[in-house]
């Protein structure tokens, strides 16, 4: 896995405690549960501290080593985890998806509207995103990607003909728009090809925080280290302006500044 | 003659499942190293369950299954990926895309890249990892026992000639990459969007970056169509989609030259059944 480092999320809990939030008021969260517990994302090693996945996915279910389905299924047919999202706020794209189990399994609803999760809608109240530095082919998988893909379900049907659009737009709702107060990302340990999968190969040692309010500047400067580490490891870059547009369509939106001429990037 | 061939069905298909459980190294492959849980089985569509955005690629060579098993020794952890590609071009396909800058591990009987963290290998139609969460020197005997048991476990297959189409003049060791549809053309070059190439899938395409006559690096992508109809009409596609970021400097009988975003140059030619392409070059071409 290749993950937001525990230490990191301790320094930020911390600063917020510092700061006077009381743990009980700190929810560390992410979309699938079994992922929060495999990155050692546990009560255990947060006491105090409230951890929630936005929906569990059964794996032995979805690779068909299992034919039980009752760990994500109940006897209407919905997913378990159903509940767990708004269906007043959701991302409405024209695009199909399988209709097997295995789909639903993984992304909880089927149909058209991808639902925005009731922790993001309904409780929290302000949100730092916390992605790792990793690249998505040509493009980067961090701030924008981090919580354009975090906070819905039914993702898998966007990922082939609507993969960049939904890192601008559903930043654009105000359940983040209005709540993304900072943008802290991990390049402690970074990885520079293969992703968004974890490839360990291609991961190194990067020893970098970065830290803005702005996640479209932070992708932008993010997007433009990832092409000058990706030459420097001899790694084909195609430095196409489309691998960047959507960064440029959220600045038309309001969501932040896309053009590097108008970032400070202050280096501590 | 149908019963026959009936028959004849009704017994490969028992004898290739349990060819695919097979591959998967058992119990002890090392000393007190075990298997930690089943195996995990992905078969087609279902790979994007255990990938996150990174399985198109694979769909788009040709993927037919995934096998992953974990093996576990007192808490510590590593674990198996068994790809299983349509055909050996497939597998190498996906296998030059991930293996990046090749430094194979000794004694590996297949084409191999490895370090502490991750070994990346491709035999016949399978493409493999051996992953270490670790990252530990420790555990490279480890890893290197389980590849060799895996490698032993798959059969040989017949050699892939697909990049020997490549000019091996100025050609620099190591850039070669097999593409077969936009994905894997993505990191390469953008000539225009979607199938802009009208590989469908089916048709290979070769690409190798070039020593340049100014110590500059071009890229060539070479296209072999299986006939001069579908040659011509994929040319004619791709003149007719060209990317609106690439300027067309000069027509010439099937063939034209571009200028790209950054200033670089192109030069596109059709010569029966293969499409020749040439970007990133730094001068603009010759009489173009």
């Amino acid at each position: 896995m290749i993950n937001t480092k525990l230490e990191v999320v301790d320094a930020i809990i911390k600063w917020l405690e510092d700061s006077g939030l009381q743990r009980k008021n700190i929810i560390i969260w992410d979309r699938f549960d079994y992922m929060l517990t495999d990155a050692g994302y546990k009560a255990k090693r947060f006491p105090g501290i409230e951890i929630v996945g936005l929906q569990t996915l059964d794996e032995a279910a979805a690779s068909g080593e299992s034919e039980d389905n009752s760990r994500w299924l109940d006897e209407n047919g919905q997913h378990l985890s159903a509940g767990n999202f708004d269906k007043d706020v959701y991302y409405w794209a024209d695009v199909d998806c399988p209709q097997d189990n295995q789909y639903l399994n993984q992304h909880v609803f089927n149909g058209k509207e991808s639902y925005f999760g009731n922790l993001v809608t309904k409780r929290l109240t302000k949100i730092i995103n916390v992605p790792v530095f990793k690249n998505t082919g040509n493009g980067v998988s961090m701030a924008t990607k981090n919580m354009g893909y975090g906070v819905i379900c039914n993702t898998g049907r966007l990922h082939r003909p609507l993969f960049f659009d939904v890192c601008t737009e559903v930043l654009a709702f105000p359940a983040v728009r209005d709540k993304m107060v900072l943008n802290v990302m991990d390049g402690l340990r970074a990885q520079y090809d293969g992703g968004p999968m974890a490839a360990a190969n291609f991961q190194y040692i990067y020893n970098t925080l970065f830290f803005s309010t702005d996640p479209i500047a932070m992708d932008m400067i993010g997007h433009q280290l990832m092409v000058e580490k990706r030459k420097s490891m001899s790694v084909n870059v195609n430095e196409h302006p489309r691998f960047t547009e959507y960064l440029r369509y959220a600045e038309r939106l309001g969501l932040g500044v896309a053009d590097p001429a108008k970032i400070e990037h202050v280096v501590v | 003659m149908m019963k026959t061939i009936a028959l004849i069905c009704l017994l490969l298909l028992p004898l290739m499942a349990a060819g695919e459980d097979s591959l998967i190294p058992g119990d002890g492959f090392y000393p007190d190293w075990e298997k930690s849980e089943e195996v995990l089985t992905f078969v087609k569509n279902d790979l994007y369950g255990h990938i996150d955005g990174g399985a198109e690629l694979f769909h788009e060579f040709g993927f037919d299954k995934l096998l992953v098993q974990r093996y576990d020794k007192s808490g510590t952890e590593i674990d198996l990926e068994v790809y299983v590609m349509s055909s050996p071009e497939s597998a190498l396909g996906i296998y030059l895309m991930k293996c990046g800058r090749e430094t194979p591990v000794e004694g590996l009987a297949a084409r191999n890249t490895g370090s502490k963290s991750q070994f990346t290998i491709v035999k016949n139609r399978y493409f493999v990892l051996v992953n270490s969460f670790k990252s530990d020197s420790a555990l490279l005997p480890v890893m290197k026992a389980l590849a060799e048991k895996t490698l032993a476990l798959i059969p040989e297959g017949k050699p892939v000639t697909l990049l020997s189409q490549l000019p091996p003049d100025r050609l620099l060791v190591g850039s070669q990459r097999l593409i077969r549809g936009p994905y894997a053309l993505q990191p390469i070059f953008t000539l225009g969007e979607g199938d802009i190439l009208q590989l469908g899938g089916e048709i290979f395409a070769l690409v190798a970056d070039y020593a340049g006559g100014d110590d500059s690096i071009y890229t060539r992508i070479i296209v072999p169509y299986p006939d001069r109809k579908t040659a011509q009409a994929a040319y004619g596609y791709l003149v007719d989609n060209l990317d609106s970021y690439l300027t067309v400097l000069s027509k010439r009988g099937s063939g034209f030259a571009f200028e790209d975003y950054r200033k670089k140059y192109g030069l596109v030619s059709l010569n029966d059944t293969v499409l020749d392409i040439k970007v990133n070059l730094s001068a603009r071409p010759k009489g173009r």
